[in-house]
């Protein structure tokens, strides 16, 4: 029996993962039932100022759906955003006018709230679905051993031509990535900062987006998190909007 | 009087304030917009007004929640009513028409007056004049100061519906500049932002399904004639929303200018085409009663529609463009009278013209600017109205607009050329 182990466990270092089994670990990440979190948004404009936002944000079944809400500045408190199915399909709300709308595909690669993140940023898009993807090699990042994957756009009308990613080889958490233009060109930076462990779940406590080509960035700050509280089905439905 | 609304609307605010800072369940909000605009008139008119509204809202458990919104209007320096139409325009024309029609309508009465009625009489008008124009949203009519409860409403939630009861806002339809199917609001298209004015009605609405509704409204008026009702379904198939309405419209507005009852069926939808392209429609098919008549007298029945692609490039730039079908507009401008000047004043319609193509470019840049040129066409009588915007965001809280309305056409003869060009600059502070 012992022997079988052993033969398991060598067998196991032979045979490095695929970047399927990488990229379905990863997203494993996110099998949380529910999430509901309090984060701080700082755009840093490349004019040196600061704009700050502040956003209750609720998930359920893994991200599968994603409701957004923010609490300041006043201008826009009350303002929502529903994605479903991963944000394949992206409502928004505007409370001032009490119209509820669905943000087109071509509304998506837009910023959000004048950050450097846009709609499609914050989903949780199936990107195996419309990019090819490879495992590129192994790196150090910030001191963690990542699989560093490489994504290529499958047709021109996506957000990207490619893009990169950095996977922590003991967690499966996205440390890290880099976005290209159409035309090829380096344009965004993504940081994942202050990792850790709250009760099952592996998070990040500060993420950083940075646009390369603007000389601008967005700093998401987790203020508060809870992971597995009762949420209702109809908070992620347009009359969840307007409650 | 004005001392006592002052003072109310002081204490209201303060009440409001202290209450929130006690209760975590009462969310207060609003805003303060400042205006002043400049006419290009022979007389150079400028004018200034002050907005304020307070909006608050207190959630009663998960079972409901009470919101009311309370809006003071101030003109600083109120505008002559009739001061944005040119001399000799089509509006020009079309009021003097009327003057001179009433006035040979009750000359023979008038003469037989006392002086004592006489005086009564002007009373009745003047509070008729201002109590009627309160009800038009865009008018300049407005008194000089004016508190007005736009938005009083409980909501109550069950488990598969909604009723909202009281003053509330309704928006229908998908159309941009244009909306045929929302028989609850007067669309201005030189202004399609503008905020809509809360509507008394009840209004339940049952849910099905992840984003279907069944909605039933009733806006009740004076009288039971004078109510509107109708039902809306709203659903979605796959890329693409759609809903069907049908309505009875009849209100106090609408009897006091003298227009029909209705029965209005109604359909919109917005979706995608060649997987990006936003596209959107809607489409209204009216039957008028009018008195003797019957609704199946079809003669009379018209249709309104609009129909209009959207497009975000990368780099920011948004294009939309919008075509607008008036079945009850005039492709004739010697055609323009008071009956459309009525229908237009009272909402039926958006424009005295058949036709109308509307374009939209908006254009971010800055990071804090935003740029918008709307551009209005009417081709039947070969006029148009462009109005550039710059918007700029001073503070996250504080946003600046520059805006002109520029309107291009002959002054006597079309519809956009008979109105003065105008340049208005507006601070909103949110609070």
């Amino acid at each position: 029996m012992k022997h079988i182990l052993y033969l398991l466990l060598v067998f196991s270092f032979c045979f490095p993962l695929t970047v399927d089994e990488i990229l379905d670990k990863s997203e494993a990440n996110d099998n949380f039932i529910t999430s509901a979190s309090l984060n701080i948004e700082e755009v840093h404009n490349s004019d040196g100022t600061v704009k700050v936002s502040e956003m209750k944000a609720y998930s359920k079944n893994g991200s599968e759906k994603t409701l957004m809400e923010y609490t300041e500045p006043k201008r826009i408190k009350g303002m929502k955003i529903l994605m479903l199915n991963k944000g394949d399909d992206i409502w928004f709300y505007s409370n001032r006018t009490n119209r509820v709308r669905k943000i087109a595909s071509h509304q998506k690669n837009q910023s959000a709230n004048n950050s450097d993140l846009s709609y499609d940023d914050m989903s949780i898009s199936d990107n195996r679905k419309d990019y090819t993807y490879s495992l590129s090699g192994e790196e150090n990042r910030n001191g963690s051993g990542c699989y560093k994957i490489e994504f290529k756009a499958k047709a021109k009308t996506g957000t990207y031509s490619r893009f990169v990613i950095w996977i922590d080889r003991s967690n499966y958490l996205t440390l890290g990535g880099e976005f290209f233009d159409e035309y090829g060109k380096l344009w965004k930076k993504l940081e994942v900062r202050e990792i850790k462990k709250i009760g099952k779940y592996w998070t990040a406590g500060e993420i950083e987006m940075k646009n390369v080509q603007k000389d601008s960035r967005t700093v998401i700050k987790t203020k508060e998190i809870k992971f597995d509280a009762d949420l209702p089905d109809d908070m992620f439905t347009e009359r969840g909007l307007r409650k | 009087m004005k001392n006592l609304r002052t003072i109310l609307f002081v204490v209201i605010t303060a009440t409001a304030f202290y209450c929130k800072a006690e209760d975590q369940y009462l969310k207060l909000g609003g805003y303060l917009e400042s205006k002043m605009s400049y006419f290009a008139f022979e007389d150079e008119i400028t004018t200034a007004n002050a907005l304020f509204r307070i909006e608050g809202n207190y959630d009663v458990s998960d079972k409901g929640k009470i919101e009311a919104h309370l809006l003071y209007f101030y003109d600083m320096q109120p505008v002559d009513p009739f001061s944005g139409f040119r001399e000799g325009s089509v509006y020009d024309r079309i009021i003097d028409k009327y003057y001179q029609e009433s006035l040979d309508g009750i000359s023979p009465v008038l003469d037989d007056l006392t002086q004592d009625e006489l005086d009564l009489l002007n009373r009745i008008l003047d509070i008729y004049s201002s109590g009627y124009f309160d009800h038009i949203s865009y008018s300049s009519f407005f008194p000089k100061e004016t508190l007005v409860m736009d938005r009083a409403f409980i909501k109550f939630f069950f488990s598969s519906s909604d009723l909202i009861f009281g003053k509330q806002q309704i928006a229908w339809g998908t159309g941009y500049v244009f909306n045929p199917t929302d028989i609850w609001n007067i669309k201005d298209p030189t202004d399609p932002n503008s905020p809509k004015i809360g509507v008394l009605a009840a209004n339940l609405d049952f849910f099905f399904g992840e984003n279907s509704s069944f909605n039933i409204i009733a806006a009740p008026g004076s009288n039971f004639d004078n109510m509107k009702y109708g039902f809306r379904l709203k659903s979605t198939a796959g890329r693409y929303e759609y809903s069907f309405s049908a309505v009875r419209d009849k209100s106090d507005d609408a009897t006091l200018l003298n227009l029909p009852e209705r029965v209005q069926l109604g359909s919109d939808f917005s979706g995608e085409i060649f997987s990006g392209i936003g596209f959107f429609g809607e489409a209204a098919l009216s039957s008028p009663r009018y008195p003797g008549m019957e609704f199946s007298d079809t003669d009379s029945a018209y249709a309104q529609f609009c129909t209009g692609f959207d497009y975000t490039f990368k780099n920011g730039l948004y294009v939309l463009c919008e075509y607008y079908y008036n079945g009850l507009g005039e492709n004739d401008h010697k055609n323009y009278d008071l009956t459309a000047f009525t229908r237009l004043t009272g909402g039926v319609m958006s424009g005295l013209a058949e036709n109308y193509v509307s374009a939209v470019i908006s254009y971010p840049f800055l990071n804090d600017y935003n740029c918008t040129l709307i551009g209005l066409i009417n081709p039947d009588d070969m006029s148009c109205a462009v109005i550039p915007e710059l918007e700029y965001a001073f503070h996250q809280n504080i946003l600046v607009k520059l805006n002109s309305n520029i309107y291009m056409g002959s002054s006597s003869r079309t519809e956009f050329g008979g109105l003065v060009n105008k340049i208005s600059f507006c601070v909103t502070g949110y609070f």
